[in-house]
């Protein structure tokens, strides 16, 4: 069992920082995480803060991408960086003594990135390459346009961006989109490992707290909402993908945990519900699943199956039939069983530094407030089994989206 | 870092293999059998994996759904695999439950293969085989391996066929499942924090009176055959490349060197392919790696390309591939070394990461190796290393290769 609490600072320039000590780790992992992505793109230039995100490292005004990747790696840091719709993120993980080397290196690019011309004319060709892999990656690709029909734009874009909006992007507009966003504003920073929290701050405060405020504060979480949409897109693949998407109960909201158990109780382990339905009791598919994902504005649920095309309107009903069950039998066997899953992957997840990071930093952007693994076992244990017809009440799972991708429309799809 | 291994073995032949990490409280767990692809009659091709999939729906206490029931009330994560070499089950939980674990994993390893479950399973396996062909990435390197391996057991594929799979019987599974499922070629593992008198006890109660088979893998190493396979698909957007040259096994004193060798030609980032192909925007993907088998290896490329760049790619390939002969730079293949140290002293602290680890080194016949020792291999790697593997195990002979996607020809 974990006794630590996450401990909370703010760094001189208004940085927020949170960290966990974990005695005895080997490793420290450090989360940045910048409050803009793909939706602060402008339209006609989707794909811009991803272009950023992979240019980054590629330059300061005293080196070159090279000598930055080969300083990172002279340290062996694992390196990892994403762009979402409200987030741009960067991971690092390392040995503790390599820490403080480690800062500075990223203070030093997201302070002084220069984004060569040339840079970015190869990471605009990188990002019309990753959309054309996409498309032999038919279980991905279904669910970003679940993600684009469900919630429009700007909520809903793909992050990559689309091919003529990624051509139009000039270097300029990489060096303007970073110089305008980027500030200790809006950076959060999690961190998590074997280093004491004092150590931690202090070498965060000495990397980054000589950063001059500047920028826009992040302004207020965008709501989402989901259309009432169905879209098929013809593929030739093996077989049909389909990806739904409803909405669910936010983080932060009384209801979040329950969402969180019906979730569960759907799916995520071998005796949930579309598991059982789907798979083990129909042979329908090898993959079905359903998912929780937060934005800052709201919960989502995502849920996708893959099947052969002429079984495809079965497995489609089987799914809707397992959704809407849910806000009318959940037994408390399965309640009880949910929580045991959930806590299991906590309690297991909760010795390793990068999974720590990754809830603390949720949590700090998501509600404001990082939880510790027993704040998190406590909320999952306090939902009675009243809370999750009532939570079904307040979100129900329609309006929902359904994207299809394969030889043909279902029947749904064709009324 | 403070790892250490230890084993035992019950009278039955199954070996108990331990590893303690003591900062953690959680433990993965579970059995190694030694069979796979490779161990299937060809008629049977797949059944290996079919059979991995049997292995959760029942048992003469448990039925399929008491058995998730069960696993699920442990709030373990839990999955298998199956490979050209083996089968895996595992379980990550607390460490408090992990003799409930023991208990559930020994008992799927004598299922019942219930008759009433074979078919619905058989639909699972034909719809896995369905999304893998949607996944031309993922696919490539059973094919890769069916081309460089053609006409022995090692060449055969993990998932079967429709055709293969479609018409195994049960009683054919069964007679396979006697002979192979037996605790002289079975391996039970723990790693992570866990109490090993109690793990032994579960042990020889639940697996004790199995039966040993002597079964037996006698096989001549397979012999590496170079070729030139273009899969046409025209529905891939991609053109899928691989391409593969001999390497030693997993067990060979050379296989940390062909391993870092690997990394450096091509890891996913700063490395020579990194820079001379993804970084010119010509490929998604161009990536190095080393396949250790217990009785051959194969140095790996593979790249995801614009069909109108392939020409362009696969000379930057052969030409990158040609430098290395000239001598590797000294400080790169230094960084090389300090990431995959420090990638092991992460993954060290990780039980399922160090349980697959065991896992490797049992399917490959490789001795249990410490952390320490793993490191100490890494760090032995020299340019002059390097370049005495390169004399051993040259890459500038003929390839496999296999390229799938839209082009007939490349």
């Amino acid at each position: 069992m974990h006794p630590v609490e996450p401990q909370r600072t703010t760094l001189n320039n208004g940085i927020e920082v949170v960290a966990e000590s974990m005695p005895g780790a080997q490793s420290v992992v450090v989360a940045f995480r910048f409050g803009f992505g793909a939706k602060d793109d402008p339209a006609d230039r989707l794909g811009l803060a991803w272009v950023a995100e992979e240019t980054l490292l590629k330059g300061t005004p005293t080196r070159d991408a090279r000598s930055i990747y080969d300083a990172f790696d002279s340290l062996g840091v694992r390196r990892g960086s994403a762009t979402a719709v409200e987030f741009t993120e960067f991971q690092a993980q390392l040995l503790p003594r390599h820490f403080r080397e480690g800062l500075r290196l990223f203070a030093e690019v997201f302070r002084s990135a220069s984004f060569p011309d040339e840079q970015v004319e190869v990471t605009k060709a990188l990002a019309l390459e990753e959309l054309k892999r996409l498309e032999d990656n038919p279980t991905h690709q279904v669910m970003y346009m679940a993600y684009q029909a469900g919630l429009g734009d700007p909520m809903g874009r793909n992050p990559l961006g689309e091919a003529p909006t990624i051509s139009a992007i000039d270097p300029s507009d990489v060096r303007g989109f970073w110089r305008r966003l980027c500030g200790p504003q809006r950076l959060l920073i999690s961190v998590a490992g074997g280093l004491k929290a004092e150590e931690m701050f202090s070498a965060l405060e000495e990397a980054f707290g000589d950063w001059g405020r500047s920028g826009p504060a992040p302004g207020n979480p965008q709501p989402v909402s989901v259309a009432d949409r169905s879209v098929h897109r013809p593929k030739e693949s093996e077989q049909a993908h389909i990806g739904i998407l409803f909405e669910a109960a936010p983080r932060g909201h009384e209801y979040y945990y329950p969402a969180q158990l019906a979730v569960s109780v759907l799916s995520g382990s071998g005796s949930s519900r579309l598991f059982t339905e789907v798979r083990e009791k129909r042979g329908l598919a090898y993959s079905v699943s359903a998912s929780y994902r937060a934005r800052r504005g709201g919960g989502l649920i995502a849920l996708y199956a893959g099947t052969t095309a002429e079984r495809a309107d079965e497995t489609l009903s089987v799914c809707r039939r397992e959704v809407g069950r849910l806000a009318e039998d959940v037994t408390q066997a399965e309640l009880d069983r949910a929580k045991t899953v959930l806590k299991g992957q906590l309690f297991t997840t909760g010795d390793l530094p990068e999974g720590r990071v990754g809830s603390m930093m949720d949590g700090l952007f998501l509600d404001g407030r990082p939880r510790s693994i027993h704040q998190i076992a406590e909320g999952i244990d306090g939902v009675t089994l009243d809370r999750v017809p009532a939570c079904l009440d307040a979100f129900p799972p329609s309006p929902a989206t359904l994207v299809t991708l394969g030889p043909r429309a279902l029947d749904v799809q064709r009324t | 870092m403070q790892s250490t291994f230890s084993t035992h073995a019950l009278d039955n032949g199954l070996q108990l293999v331990f590893e303690a990490i003591p900062r953690i409280n959680s433990a993965a767990l579970g059995f190694y059998v030694h069979t796979g692809s490779r161990d299937e009659p060809a008629n049977l091709a797949g059944v290996s994996h079919f059979l991995e999939h049997m292995c959760f729906k029942g048992t003469a206490s448990r039925d399929w759904r008491q058995l998730s029931l069960d696993v699920d009330d442990l709030g373990a994560m839990w999955n298998a695999y199956t490979w050209w070499e083996g089968t895996a089950y595992f379980h990550w939980v607390q460490s408090e439950r992990a003799a409930n674990s023991a208990e559930i994993l020994a008992d799927m390893m004598r299922s019942t293969l219930p008759e009433d479950q074979f078919d619905v399973e058989k639909k699972v396996i034909l719809e896995e085989i369905a999304m893998y062909r949607d996944r031309p990435d993922a696919l490539i390197i059973d094919e890769l391996i069916q081309e460089a391996f053609a006409g022995h057991p090692l060449g055969q594929s993990v998932l079967g066929t429709e055709h293969t799979v479609g018409s195994i019987s049960r009683e054919q599974m069964s007679e396979y499942f006697g002979d192979r499922y037996a605790p002289d070629n079975m391996s039970f593992i723990v790693t992570g924090r866990f109490d090993r008198d109690e793990m032994i006890r579960v042990a020889d109660v639940q697996c004790g009176a199995w039966k040993p088979s002597e079964a037996a893998r006698e096989q001549a190493a397979p012999e590496f055959r170079p070729c030139r396979r273009v899969l046409e698909r025209p529905n891939v957007i991609r053109e899928h490349i691989a391409m593969a040259y001999p390497a030693p096994c997993e067990s060979d004193e050379w296989s940390a060197t062909a391993g870092l060798l690997s990394h450096y030609l091509g890891a996913a980032t700063n490395s020579r392919l990194f820079w001379s192909v993804v970084q010119q925007g010509l490929a998604d993907e161009a990536s190095a790696d080393f396949y250790g088998f217990s009785d051959t290896g194969l140095f790996y490329v593979y790249a995801s390309v614009d069909p109108k760049n392939v020409s362009q790619v696969l000379e930057i390939v052969r030409r990158e591939i040609d430098a290395l002969k000239r001598g590797v730079d000294e400080e790169a293949l230094a960084r090389s070394r300090t990431r995959q140290a420090t990638a092991l002293v992460i993954g060290g602290e990780h039980g399922l990461r160090r349980f697959s680890q065991v896992v490797g080194s049992l399917s490959t016949g490789t001795p249990l190796k410490t952390l320490e020792e793993e490191l100490a291999e890494i760090d032995a790697v020299t340019p002059k290393r390097v370049a005495e593997y390169l004399e051993r195990y040259p890459l500038d002979g003929e390839a496999a290769m296999v390229a799938l996607g839209p082009l007939t020809s490349i």
